[in-house]
């Protein structure tokens, strides 16, 4: 049947991660999906054309694999800078997409600080250039408020969400240790084992576990474990007897997970969506953007959404019409679902969905502090995955009724984050210093070898003054507003920064190495705190702007993902989550998007709910 | 320049044997590539290249200094050549070329890579016991173990 005449139970916007994990889940039910792709297909620029583009980038960047798409445009951290004040006016002429967001980049950056973080707009989403973290979040991030006076709780406990998470674990494939995951509380139900085992540490791991294994700071010691893992380790057998086998390779360190694995060993979306589109029942239209998302203003159902239609990256509108369906599910993308949401249905004056107010607000981050400096012997980076193993005892703490909390990421590529090694350094070995020949490899091999870096992921709360909103002079080559962002930090999360960089003082003595400030590659996201100047980065993890709750006055959608407005909309994506915490978002996301799978088929198959 | 002279000149400028920089049996042909990417129409100046082969010459027919220290002299000392053989070392560590009308330094942004074959045999990831981001052909786990550094330490 084709897409014109087939009646679909759900039509999903967006083919990234969450919108690929409840195709798969509604198409394996047996509900007829049409799933709405902004960006290209994943099989006409393959993998081996996306590794020959990054070859090629002078900036290795997250995006550097992806070229941009003026008619579904997406930011680059290369576009990111210190915003001036007053703001920086948005290009003169936003009337040309093409030139406008070559020359200020895709966001129209209100401030006071920068948003920092990125996404893709193609099949299988910001999957590609996703570093792998997969942990769940520990038992108080669900209750923030009563345990701690500050956010907001879940309308969710961890044990609400913890079967989700072995289904998601299972569908992403993670390799991790369940012993080692067992901090702050975290439990697992019976005889329960991840996919498969941990990654081994690298050679920094292991000096750092052995240097700090007498630290406590806050209370806590500084234990470092094996971080969860979206990339393939060596298999457990799992409760069929069977050991797993998700059919792809094991990862072979090629140290690029960010911004793209060459062999597919790290989980992608376009692994779920291609399952989803197996099932014979899930439809998707590429190079397809929701522009409109249509209500009956008597009845508050949604009744459609229109879209706009290209053929080229840069070409022309092609085409254009309305899905329609049963169920709606917006599943693109913290800021672009936001953006959907409100630049939608003229006649709602706050946009669809968004009698609370919410949509678009609490945008958070984990705004990350970068620490880099070089080990007393080496400790050979730029091997293995880009993150192997990371300190987690430092997420939870009476700490946090003042300042936030954080995760640190420990890094196997040397200062290549902070400092772009080795890049700047062999540019000052060879033109400033002036070596050549058997001391450049002298150098090479005395300096480079030793230098490490530390992420810390820092806790942030959701803010009513942390926004996204249409922008209404910023366009893309649709006619579509480009995302005009206003961004902060607030002293909870300064203050965490400022504990963060305490607790480098401490990581740092101990190992017996030294703090490096050395060719910091971005100042943009500078800001001062108790007369400390420190440095934001972006995490890409975009959470908090269609946020669950337990009322329709304060939050978007319910438990479920569900619009407190319209009967038939859901909410999917990192934007569902109330609270951001210290984990990486995504396996919660996705444990959410399967439970959201799951209230959807069962409402489905309620024929009058 | 030919193809033999690039080579040696840069088995000094790099630090690695000939067997590296132009082996017998050439799958790569990166010597190659490097030298027509530099000698390509408009890249460097013909005079330039020029001044840079006579020096190299002169150079290798002088066996009174050793090679290094003349390199030292009459190449890094020389401010018409010198930018020009930082660039050539660059290519051979990380396959990029560099504005040579601006000094290369800690904020010097690459502005071309010569080619993929060119970033995937830069010698810099090599020279660490590592690999280019993003093309290893190392196997599971490997990143557990310490490496064996290619070269040997050198005794400054
Ligand atoms: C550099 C980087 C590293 C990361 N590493 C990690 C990590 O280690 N661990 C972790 O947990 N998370 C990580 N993340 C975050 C993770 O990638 C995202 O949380 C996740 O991809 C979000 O899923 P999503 O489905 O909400 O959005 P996406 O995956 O971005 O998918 C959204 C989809 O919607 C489509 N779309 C957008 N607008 C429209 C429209 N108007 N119409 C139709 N389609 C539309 C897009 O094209 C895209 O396919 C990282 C992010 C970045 C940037
Ligand atoms: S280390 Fe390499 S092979 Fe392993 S997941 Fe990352 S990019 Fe893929």
């Amino acid at each position: 049947m084709s897409i014109s005449q087939t009646k679909y139970d759900a039509v999903i916007v967006g083919g990234g991660w969450a919108g690929s994990t409840l195709a798969y889940k509604l198409g394996v039910a047996g509900k007829k999906v049409l799933i709405l792709e902004a960006g290209i297909p994943f099989q006409s620029d393959n993998r081996e054309d996306f590794m020959e583009t990054f070859f090629m980038a002078t900036a290795k960047t997250p995006e550097s694999p992806y070229s941009q798409n003026y008619n579904a445009p997406r930011p680059s951290v290369l576009d990111i800078k210190a915003i001036t004040d007053p703001p920086q006016p948005p290009a003169e002429d936003c009337k040309n997409a093409k030139d406008a967001i070559e020359k200020d980049g895709y966001f129209i950056q209100k401030g006071p600080l920068p948003f920092g973080s990125t996404y893709e707009r193609l099949a299988g989403g910001t999957s590609w250039h996703w570093l792998g973290t997969c942990l769940r979040l520990v038992r108080n991030d669900f209750k923030l408020k009563s345990v701690y006076g500050v956010g907001v709780d879940w309308p969710m406990t961890y044990d609400d969400l913890s079967p989700y998470y072995d289904e998601a674990e299972l569908e992403i494939g993670v390799s991790a240790d369940v012993e080692e995951q067992a901090i702050h509380g975290i439990t697992f139900s019976p005889d329960y084992v991840y996919p498969m085992q941990r990654i081994p540490p690298s050679v920094l791991d292991k000096v750092l576990t052995e240097g700090l294994k007498d630290v406590v700071i806050d209370g806590n010691p500084l234990t470092v474990t094996g971080t969860p893992a979206g990339r393939n380790g060596i298999s457990n057998i799992m409760k069929d007897g069977q050991p797993y086998n998700n059919g792809r390779r094991l990862c072979q360190g090629n140290t690029n997970c960010t911004p793209i694995c060459p062999i597919q060993a790290k989980y992608d979306a376009t692994i779920t969506l291609n399952k989803a589109l197996q099932t014979g029942n899930v439809d998707i239209l590429y190079q397809t953007v929701a522009s409109n998302v249509l209500v009956d203003t008597n009845t508050g159902a949604i009744t459609g959404i229109e879209y706009k239609q290209y053929q080229t990256k840069n070409g022309p509108q092609t085409g254009s019409g309305t899905a329609t369906g049963t169920k709606y599910i917006i599943a693109a993308h913290a800021i672009e679902a936001a953006k959907l949401l409100l630049m939608s249905n003229t006649q709602l004056p706050n946009g669809v969905a968004n009698f609370s107010g919410q949509v678009g607000k609490n945008l958070m981050d984990h705004p990350v502090n970068l620490s880099w400096g070089s080990m007393p012997d080496p400790v050979y980076p730029f091997r293995g995955p880009l993150s192997t193993s990371g300190i987690e005892t430092t997420r939870d703490g009476s700490f946090r009724t003042e300042r936030a909390a954080y995760r640190i990421e420990i890094g196997n590529e040397g200062w290549n984050w902070p400092a772009g090694a080795p890049y700047t350094q062999l540019q000052g070995c060879v033109g400033e210093a002036g070596l050549f020949g058997k001391e450049l490899i002298g150098k090479i091999q005395h300096d480079f070898v030793r230098q490490f870096r530390l992420g810390y992921l820092i806790e942030q709360l959701p803010e009513e003054t942390n926004y996204i909103i249409p922008s209404e002079t910023c366009f893309d080559n649709l006619g579509i507003p480009r995302p005009e962002i206003h961004y902060n930090l607030d002293d909870y999360t300064r203050a965490g920064f400022q504990a963060a960089e305490e607790a480098s003082v401490t990581i740092f003595g101990a190992v017996g190495a030294a703090i490096s400030t050395e060719n910091r590659i971005s100042t943009a996201g500078a800001f001062t705190y108790e007369n400390g100047v420190y440095y934001t980065n972006g995490a890409g993890h975009v959470m908090g702007t269609h946020r669950m709750g337990d009322s329709n006055e304060t939050s978007v959608t319910d438990a479920n993902m569900k619009s407190w407005d319209h009967d038939n909309l859901y909410l999917v994506g990192c934007g569902s989550l109330p609270t951001g915490a210290t984990a990486n978002p995504t396996l919660t996301m996705m444990a959410l998007a399967f439970k959201a799978a799951d209230a959807i088929i069962n409402s489905l198959n309620v024929p009058h709910e | 320049m030919t193809l033999k002279d690039f080579a040696n000149l840069s088995v000094v400028l790099t630090g690695y044997p000939l067997s590296t920089i132009l082996p017998d049996f050439d799958t790569q042909h990166q010597a190659q590539e490097l030298l027509d990417f530099l000698q390509a129409p408009g890249r460097v100046s013909p005079g330039t290249l020029q001044q840079l082969d006579a020096a190299w010459t002169a150079i290798e027919n002088n066996s009174d200094t050793s090679v290094s220290q003349q390199v030292q002299d009459t190449l890094m000392g020389n401010p018409a050549l010198a930018r020009l053989v930082q660039n050539i070392i660059m290519m051979w560590y990380l396959g990029a070329w560099y504005d040579l009308a601006q000094p290369l330094n800690t904020k010097s942004f690459v502005s071309e890579v010569i080619s993929g074959k060119a970033y995937k045999n830069g010698l810099a990831w090599g020279t660490m016991g590592a690999h280019p981001m993003g093309y290893s052909e190392e196997n599971f786990g490997y990143w557990n173990t310490v490496p064996v550094l290619l070269q040997p330490q050198p005794s400054n």
